[in-house]
């Protein structure tokens, strides 16, 4: 992510990546255990970088910079007011008849672009530099902010002015949070080239039914943003249109303060900035580079996009000087298509505090995580026991030949525990221990530690039950048989209710981490298993995996915010070929398919 | 609770009811690099992101229904804008069925590609799908046209396993799980493969989706230019912005249109030749007179009862906003007969509020030379005379091409906008195009013009 401003020619571009290719650098700095190299996924990608000629853990690991507000309270002189020229909707109506106080804090004003420029995806030895469509933020004195990351804090709310400065049209999806339906990047939802459009996040949280009380239960922390634009979705995020977001309340905070989570009291828990060198994201995903260092995407591949190359934080096999203490990471599954079960080297345990946008009532204690593209875990690893020089991997250990899904099923690899030596380990991200900061006192989190609390949904409080199948069509993916149309709400559900769906893999094999906007679910059962979820799929979520013939019933309210908002495949080339539908809440739902209510084109 | 509701609420309503003045005066969103490296960078990323289905696509050969022996990629998808559809002639639900919103989208088509997008249907059941019975097939499809801006339309059959592995490069035939249904003619559906090699933009759609949302993406996904890529989506956002605000902004469609945007208006043709006729009054006129100026034609019958007032009216919008301009001119044609004389149209002229002076002629000329100015000219469609049973009143004796079509200074055919639509919508759509279009001509300077003209931008 962060680019050099050395220019590499053409020429020596090429000369490094033969030399490079030519000695074997695979075992260079890597663990004596075995390390799968993963393979050039398909003929069309002949003569990529082959992942052996990758050289490892040269690299610090990225990291993603806080975008600061151009302005707090009042419109910055930039915008030249809020809701004018290409902006389409400033304010969505419905927050002024909102009844809980969701202006508590003033407004921030941000300003954000998406534009090409250079990224240093490889390790700097291989001297290749990648072209890459990015956002970045722009700072009050309109310098541009790479990898931006957004810190927002509940009852804030918070504008971005969203600039396209590229070639094609695009849409920012807030992934996670609970937004109004012009601002939450729906795919049909544009920001056309040369344009801009405003994106409001109230930053409010979904009311407890029946209460003007704000549900602390569903407080997100954990967000990400990419492109959502329609028929674009996969290329645009795989040349580089993805970064993220923190949200924090009340709760939170006080965690933080109190030393509970990693943090630096009364830096970590004080905005707008809430830096904090204990907690960090770890984004994952998988790419194919040509010999000059260029990202290869191949449009043919409609299964869903492989890489060769793994990457944490836009850098291949990076490493990360940690100190003998706990740390706060989010893993974010960033691929496409790649599913990932994540452990440490040593096989070591570590505590799960969330899944997806929300952390737990109380941490889990696991040896793994299973994530598909989408999906986010909030983990704390705890580093104290070990001595200085101590180096510790994060490794992948389920195996995935193509865009189909991994190897096995869901529920062979969903557990808490590894044992024995796996099959398949393709190491990603190198730890380096340091002696710990003493004037940082560690964080005291146990695995007994009170986190968020969970408001169950009840099966007495269902409506309505619909059934959404998802499967391959024709060459083409397809929910029930249909395919997205941007003008029909393919579920309308009254909002203020709640309703129980079952999302049914019906597709002989393939895999599909189905992704809804604007709410978090609640998975009821697996009706394949008889199962009813584990410990860590047991709360709220917002993308459910669906391994080969799952069928998961799950439950949601549908509150806040009038539709259209879609769900759809988070296999960005299923999503692209119409694995995509809409649910459209409104004032009196509806069993059958109605056209939209409303539209922010 | 703090008491923002009035206020702000207040507030954004007034926004949204300035948002059309601000738009006008808000500095034009820069879209182009910033520097010469951007430059380059952008082309790069283009570069890339053109690695698509041609670079991989089998370059087959392929027979199409006129016995044609062609190449698939280097002949029909190279640099090209195409839909691909699969068939076999056998095939009594799906392919009826695809190829019935294949004609309708190739009509519609046709008003922002031209031939600068191509149909190709591709018999997946090759070993029985012989040349012959292609031909017969594609007769029966009834797609020839003499129109000289319908898309064409190509049937065509190969060899069943170089044909599969088109279908496999192109992804609708999985190597994994699903290959065995995959691979079965009737598998094929209603997907369609729409996308640019040129621009290397792609998609699948399902032709048995809404229409109005496929012609979105076709022209979203395959458009040569922005202008064509957007135009549907840039009229939903006034669409909506209508609905959600009141009529108040509906007069902002220069909002619609993004100023950064420099537009490429195509060159569709070259007039080589002269028109003659009388003006008003009997004056002889030659349009050569005013060829170093803009101009836009138009047919004229002043009792046609299908569609001459939505064209009187468009050229009257035009000689409101450019009449004062000195290159700008405007030209009505009509075949000389009982009714339509130069007198006539003198009275006419008056009625609708047109000096002798405006720079607008109302031109009888010769039904033959007309007809042959007007359609190897002008590419406009012949007149027919409309058979007595479907006369709609007793001066309903032709039924004309009623698009209006613009000239630019050196007499090359830039638009023709079909400003009558049964759709009201998209005739004010194409009026609006128009009028951009007049108004961009207008102000390039004449040399720039000649040098910077791209007549690639749509591509024949
Ligand atoms: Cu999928």
């Amino acid at each position: 992510m962060n680019s050099s401003p050395n220019e590499v020619s053409r020429r020596s571009f090429i000369k490094t990546a033969s030399t490079i290719a030519g000695a074997s650098v695979f075992n260079i700095g890597s663990s004596s255990q075995a390390n799968v190299p993963l393979p050039i996924p398909g003929s069309n990608f002949k003569g990529a970088i082959e992942n052996t000629a990758v050289p490892r853990w040269q690299d610090e690991l990225p990291s993603y910079n806080h975008i600061t507000p151009l302005s707090t309270g009042s419109e910055p002189a930039q915008y030249g007011g809020v809701g004018v020229g290409k902006v389409f909707h400033g304010v969505a109506p419905e927050y002024f008849d909102h009844p809980a106080a969701w202006d508590r804090m003033p407004t921030q004003f941000f300003h954000m672009r998406a534009t090409a420029a250079y990224s240093e995806m490889l390790p700097k030895s291989m001297g290749l530099k990648t072209p890459v469509w990015a956002y970045e933020g722009v700072n009050a004195a309109g310098a541009g902010i790479r990898a931006p990351q957004f810190r927002f804090r509940i009852g804030q709310p918070a504008l971005v002015r969203f600039e396209n400065t590229l070639p094609e049209e695009l849409s920012v999806h807030m992934h996670g949070g609970h937004w109004p339906s012009h601002s939450d990047g729906h795919a049909s939802f544009l920001t056309l080239p040369g344009e801009k459009r405003d994106y409001y996040y109230p930053n409010v949280l979904p009311l407890i039914p029946g209460t003007n009380e704000p549900d602390i239960s569903e407080a997100p922390s954990t967000l990400w943003f990419h492109d959502h634009a329609a028929d674009m979705t996969a290329i645009h995020v795989n040349r580089g249109l993805a970064s993220n977001a923190k949200c924090f309340d009340d709760l939170e905070l006080n965690l933080i303060r109190e030393g509970i989570l990693p943090g630096i009291r009364g830096v970590s828990d004080t905005g707008p900035a809430y830096e904090n060198p204990y907690e960090m994201y770890l984004v994952i995903g998988d790419r194919v580079f040509t010999k000059e260092g260029a990202i290869w995407y191949d449009s043919n591949n409609h299964d869903g996009y492989i890489g060769n190359v793994e990457m944490v934080n836009g850098k291949a096999y990076p490493r990360l000087k940690v100190e003998a203490r706990k740390y706060r990471f989010r893993l974010l599954g960033g691929s496409s298509a790649r599913h990932r079960r994540y452990r440490l080297s040593n096989n070591a345990s570590f505590l799960r505090i969330g899944n997806d946008s929300v952390m737990f009532p109380q941490p889990q204690r696991t040896q793994a995580v299973l994530m598909s593209p989408g999906k986010r875990a909030d983990i704390i690893i705890d580093f104290s026991k070990y001595r200085p020089g101590t180096k510790i991997y994060l490794e992948n250990i389920l195996e995935q030949k193509g865009g189909r899904g991994p190897e096995g099923k869901l529920e062979d690899s969903d557990g808490t525990t590894v044992s024995g030596t796996p099959a398949f380990i393709h190491q990603l991200l190198m730890f380096e221990v340091v002696a710990a900061n003493p004037a940082n006192p560690d964080a005291s989190i146990t695995d007994t530690t009170a986190l968020r609390p969970h408001r169950k949904i009840l099966e007495s409080e269902v409506s309505a039950r619909r059934s959404f199948r998802f499967e391959r069509k024709n060459g083409h993916w397809a929910i029930n048989g249909g395919f997205y149309e941007k003008t029909l709400a393919n579920a309308c559900p009254t909002l203020g209710s709640t309703e129980e769906w079952t999302l049914t893999n019906g597709s002989g094999g393939w895999w599909h981490p189905i992704h809804i906007h604007l709410e978090n679910h609640q998975t009821v059962r697996n009706l394949r298993t008889g199962k009813t979820p584990l410990y860590h799929n047991s709360f709220n979520q917002d993308t459910q995996m669906l391994g080969p013939n799952d069928s998961v019933v799950i439950r949601m309210r549908f509150r806040t915010f009038k539709g259209p908002f879609v769900f759809h495949c988070h296999t960005n080339e299923h999503e692209d070929l119409e694995m995509m539908f809409q649910f459209d809440p409104r004032a009196v739902g509806s069993l059958t398919p109605q056209p939209v209510q409303q539209f922010f084109p | 609770m703090p008491s923002y509701s009035n206020y702000v609420f207040k507030r954004f309503q007034v926004l949204l009811g300035l948002a059309a003045l601000a738009v006008a005066m808000q500095r034009p969103a820069k879209a182009e690099p910033k520097n010469d490296g951007d430059a380059e960078l952008q082309k790069e990323s283009m570069r890339l992101m053109r690695r698509s289905y041609g670079d991989k696509l089998p370059d087959i050969p392929v027979v199409d229904q006129h016995g044609n022996h062609i190449r698939l990629f280097s002949d029909l998808i190279k640099d090209k804008a195409v839909i691909l559809s699969f068939f076999y002639t056998d095939c009594k639900d799906a392919c009826p069925l695809t190829n019935s919103k294949l004609t309708q989208m190739r009509k519609e088509l046709k008003n922002s590609f031209g031939r600068s997008i191509q149909i190709l249907s591709i018999s997946v059941d090759a070993d029985s799908d012989t040349p012959e019975k292609v031909a017969r097939y594609a007769r029966m499809q009834a797609i020839e046209s003499s129109d000289p801006d319908m898309p064409e339309w190509k049937f065509l059959t190969g060899n069943a396993a170089e044909i599969l592995k088109v279908r496999e490069t192109i992804g609708l035939v999985s190597n994994d799980v699903t290959r065995s249904t995959d691979i079965k003619p009737s598998t094929h559906g209603n997907v369609l493969v729409v996308g640019n090699q040129a621009t290397g933009r792609w998609t699948l759609l399902s032709a048995i989706g809404p229409m109005e949302q496929n012609m979105e993406r076709i022209k979203r996904i395959a458009g040569w230019t922005q202008e064509v890529r957007y135009e549907d989506h840039r009229k939903s956002v006034m669409d909506a912005r209508v609905a959600s605000s009141g009529a108040a902004t509906l007069q902002a469609p220069a909002s619609v249109v993004a100023p950064s945007l420099k537009s490429e208006i195509p060159v569709l043709g070259k007039i080589s030749g002269d028109l003659q006729g009388s003006e008003r009054l009997g004056r002889g006129v030659l349009l050569s007179e005013v060829k170093s100026k803009v101009t836009v034609l138009s047919h004229l019958y002043t009792v046609c009862p299908h569609g001459s007032k939505a064209v009187i009216e468009a050229m009257r919008s035009l000689n409101d906003e450019f009449g004062t301009h000195p290159d700008f001119h405007q030209v009505s044609m009509s075949a000389s007969t009982e009714r339509d004389t130069p007198e006539y149209f003198r009275t006419y002229a008056e009625v609708i509020g047109v000096g002798a002076k405006a720079p607008w002629w109302f031109m009888t000329v010769e039904r033959a030379k007309l007809n042959v100015f007007t359609t190897q000219q002008l590419g406009l469609k012949p007149s027919l005379l409309i058979p007595e049973e479907e006369r709609l009143n007793v001066f309903d004796l032709y039924e004309n091409d009623l698009r209006l079509v613009l000239l630019d200074r050196q007499g090359q055919v830039r638009g023709r906008y079909q400003v009558f639509h049964p759709d009201s919508e998209v005739g004010a759509s194409a009026a609006e195009a128009l009028r951009r279009d007049v108004r961009q001509l207008l102000k390039e300077s004449e040399v720039a013009t000649q040098n910077t003209l791209k007549t690639a931008s749509i591509r024949p």
